[in-house]
């Protein structure tokens, strides 16, 4: 292990923080007690592939990549929570082991600096250095195994030599034939959080991950693969990481509660599974600030409080004011709920369905028929209708829900209702004021709603009010809509 | 001192609202360890106070110790620095990254994986500091971070990994007014607890409590007006009580109740809005609008006012559009650079609105 290291760290010369990481894993080991202060998701964090929970597609190629001992570079993409950088790291284990693992492989993630500069002078550097240099005091391999290798040159050879081989510490100068890791001839970097690497950096790398494919290969964890440019995504193997269904993580949360004798029936676990939209890592954190929270036996209850969701009396305040024609009270509804302190996001995606089939309220069953999930969808009404018991219907608790359902609107307006949700949720996200802005949808939702009800003098000036001589820009993203004369 | 400083709860137990969570907290606290927590809800509902009552549950009287310090941090690739004030104790830092600006990322970067790097000495125990003896005592540091709304995407994205990596030396307490404008992976890394507003109830039954300690008599109907003036904001009425007071003493039911200058100064400006609508108003109007900036009134609130003053003026007929022009004008002030022009706009364009159906109205 010390030869290991010595060997490494000229080449690979590792950045200063990684000394501190390394040193703080090792008192941690030292240090059982520290264990108890980890979060759950990382103490739970899968060790080995097979620990990883629904993803199939991706483990089982990438165990068939284990088994030969050599990799593809990789780009994992998919929803946050999914296990993304769970399975590259269990995967660097299980090919590195402990002995090899911090001198083979790079972990690289967003809280790291990593402009263009940081491509051009950690990532290449580590990217360059041979796996295979020793400092002088160890001798060099024995000849034979210095010509077999030599005989299958780059990549080809790890397969042909079969993981212990010639793998493994062996080559670096340490020998220890009982190495069980297939430890094969190259290093690995792992681009965490890729989609917040500029454009400049991921084109530095596209020759990068060229020339060093003898000796490096690179995995780029990204949450939206469109961020990546095409030059490297075609480098990689893609592996798409799938939203979990409640059900599937089922067994890893009943584990987790086992392991930290946490009293939780299933049925809030699934809710915990529902409210996090898929996302086990905040399931699972989710489970564990309700455990130290609450304490004793969850509930259901609790997590939904846990959540933040804006409960369901509140919304129907909000969607009956919108009803009401009446701004007066439309702007106290509003007043009193951010005033609560429930965040205009939140609103917002409870008055808008989210595209998951499994959505932050207690009744997704129900609308479970409106998503586009339907592989999924089925599924989850069969196992959570009997487990969640609905309590009173409630009123217009979904906005769009409710607008959809309703046989009165017509469709033009059910329309604007949706574009409007969207142009708010644009405009928040922009960080605009929350109070004017979830004002102005539900005055514009309220305008289009109420507008057929009853004969509302306002509709006739605010018609023609499209495009106002003022500003002769054309603006797609503000006037149209809301404006528009339903017919 | 202030009301609000000299009657500031300062430990859990003693909190006026929402003690369920005040007594959850503890529980949880008292089981020697927490994880990551975000503290959410409007101005004036008390994040500030359950985050420090949180950090003297855990670490004892020794957190009041605080020392200010201005740190610099050295910008990659240049000669420059960042400089950013922190207040810390033996046990916590505290610091406000938005302060820098576009330069927050750095200092969520470094400044934070240094102090969450080294492991704290265990100087509770030795010192016999905490309110009692625990485990987990004392064996991570707390960093404090205010208005993480403000935080650029990258520093958040910083963020991310830093709370996972360091969780073992450090936790992490976030405070902010939304959680709208922090991403997902954040969210999903705290314990996010909702500070509501107090309602008028709470903060009525607060203010005589005050008045009470402090020996002075508060008339019921100045009690309910100043509540209703405060509009939820507990430190907003509070002060307000005080002003009173110092205005005038013994207090009386009808007495004035003071509001800051700028306030009345942008709902005279609304209202000369609502009275003219022409070319000059609007120059007059200007100039009120670079006073307010000058005075260092963020944008943002001095739309926010102007809107809700407009909207409570116009017509209702009107509101709906005028919320809408608000809300559009707005956002535009938040993704532009000069925030005299969109305040201008929006004026102009209320004017129009208001002059079209005005004259509509003389028609008809």
């Amino acid at each position: 292990m010390e030869v290991e290291a010595e060997a490494g760290e000229p080449v690979i010369n590792p950045q200063q923080d990684e000394h501190a990481e390394i040193e703080a894993e090792v008192t941690e080991k030292k240090n059982p007690k520290t264990d108890r202060l980890l979060p759950w998701v990382e103490k739970f964090r899968p060790k080995v592939l097979a620990d990883v929970v629904y993803q199939d597609e991706v483990i089982s190629p990438l165990r068939q990549f284990l088994q030969a001992g050599n990799l593809p570079h990789l780009l994992f993409y998919g929803p946050p929570g999914t296990g993304k950088t769970s399975t590259i790291l269990a995967l660097a284990h299980e090919l590195y082991g402990p002995d090899l693992y911090h001198s083979r492989v790079m972990e690289l993630n967003a809280s790291d600096e990593r402009g263009i500069n940081v491509i051009r002078e950690k990532v290449k550097v580590f990217a360059k250095g041979s796996v295979t240099h020793r400092p002088a005091s160890v001798p060099p391999p024995h000849p034979r195994r210095r010509r077999v290798s030599g005989l299958f040159s780059g990549l080809d050879w790890a397969i042909a030599g079969g993981p212990c081989l010639w793998g493994g510490p062996a080559c670096d100068g340490a020998p220890r034939s009982n190495y069980r890791y297939p430890a094969p001839q190259f290093k690995l970097i792992v681009l965490d959080e890729a989609d917040s690497l500029t454009a400049d950096a991921q084109s530095a790398l596209r020759r990068v991950m060229e020339t060093h494919a003898r000796v490096t290969r690179f995995c780029l964890v990204c949450n939206y693969i469109s961020r990546i440019i095409e030059p490297v995504a075609s480098r990689c193997a893609k592996f798409r990481f799938r939203v979990l269904p409640p059900e599937s993580a089922l067994t890893r949360l009943r584990a987790i509660c086992a392991s930290e004798g946490v009293q939780c029936p299933d049925q809030a676990l699934l809710r915990s599974m529902q409210l996090s939209e898929g996302d086990l890592r905040q399931a699972i954190t989710l489970l564990q600030s309700a455990h130290r929270l609450y304490g004793g036996a969850l509930t259901p209850e609790m997590f939904t409080e846990l959540a933040g969701v804006v409960p369901e009396d509140r919304m129907g305040l909000f969607t009956r004011a919108l009803r009401s024609n009446s701004f007066d009270h439309l702007q106290r509804a509003i007043g009193g709920l951010l005033a609560d302190g429930f965040p205009a996001q939140q609103i917002i995606a409870q008055v808008a369905p989210t595209p998951h089939a499994t959505r932050p309220t207690p009744h997704a069953p129900r609308h479970d028929r409106h998503t586009p999930h339907a592989t999924v969808a089925p599924r989850l009404a069969t196992i959570s209708s009997h487990r969640t018991p609905r309590t009173a219907p409630p009123p217009g608790e979904q906005l769009l829900e409710w607008v959809v359902e309703d046989p009165e609107l017509s469709d033009v307006k059910k329309a604007d209702i949706a574009y409007r949700i969207a142009q708010t949720e644009k405009a928040l996200a922009d960080g605009a004021s929350e109070e004017l802005q979830i004002g102005a949808l539900g005055a514009a939702a309220m305008e289009t709603i109420c507008l057929g009800a009853r004969p509302a003098p306002g509709a006739a000036i605010t018609t023609t009010t499209t495009v106002a001589p003022a500003l002769p820009q054309p603006r797609p993203a503000a006037a149209g809509a809301p404006r528009r004369p339903a017919k | 001192m202030l009301f609000i400083d000299k009657y500031r709860p300062t430990t859990l137990d003693k909190l006026d609202y929402q003690k369920d969570m005040a007594q959850r907290l503890e529980r949880m606290l008292d089981s020697s360890d927490f994880p990551h927590l975000l503290f959410y809800g409007p101005f004036g509902a008390g994040k500030k106070t359950r985050v420090s009552a949180v950090l003297r549950h855990v670490f004892g009287p020794s957190v009041d110790k605080l020392k200010v310090e201005n740190r610099a941090i050295p910008k990659p690739g240049s000669s420059g620095t960042v400089d950013i004030t922190t207040i810390s104790s033996p046990h916590h830092i505290e610091l406000t990254p938005s302060d820098v600006g576009t330069q927050d990322r750095l200092v969520v970067m470094e400044l934070i994986k240094e102090i969450a790097s080294s492991r704290p000495l265990e100087i509770t125990r030795a010192m016999g500091g905490g309110p009692q003896e625990g485990e987990g005592r004392g064996r991570f540091k707390v960093v404090v971070l205010n208005e993480v709304d403000h935080l650029t995407r990258a520093a958040q994205h910083a963020l991310r990994r830093t709370m996972e990596r360091y969780m073992s030396t450090c936790r992490l307490i976030l405070c902010c007014q939304s959680t709208s404008k922090l991403i997902d992976p954040l969210k999903s890394r705290c314990l996010c607890i909702r500070v509501a507003a107090p309602t008028n109830d709470e903060i009525l039954a607060i203010l005589n409590d005050v008045a009470h300690k402090e020996r002075m008599v508060l008339p019921p109907r100045l009690a309910t007006r100043i509540v209703e003036a405060g509009q939820r904001n507990l430190r907003r009425s509070l002060l307000m009580l005080e002003a009173c007071r110092v205005a005038k003493y013994p207090l009386e039911p009808d007495q004035e109740i003071t509001t800051p200058d700028w306030e009345r100064f942008l709902v005279d400006t609304a209202r000369g809005v609502v009275e003219e609508q022409s070319a000059q108003k609007l120059l007059v109007t200007r100039k009120r609008l670079y006073e307010l900036l000058v005075n260092c009134i963020p944008p943002e609130v001095i739309f926010q006012r102007l809107a809700n003053e407009l909207l409570r003026k116009c017509d209702s007929e009107l509101r709906a559009e005028v919320a809408h022009w608000a809300a559009f004008f707005e956002h535009r002030l938040q993704q532009g650079t000069k925030p005299i022009v969109h305040l201008e706009a929006f004026l102009a364009k209320f004017m129009a609105i208001y002059k079209r159906y005005s004259q509509r109205m003389t028609l008809a």
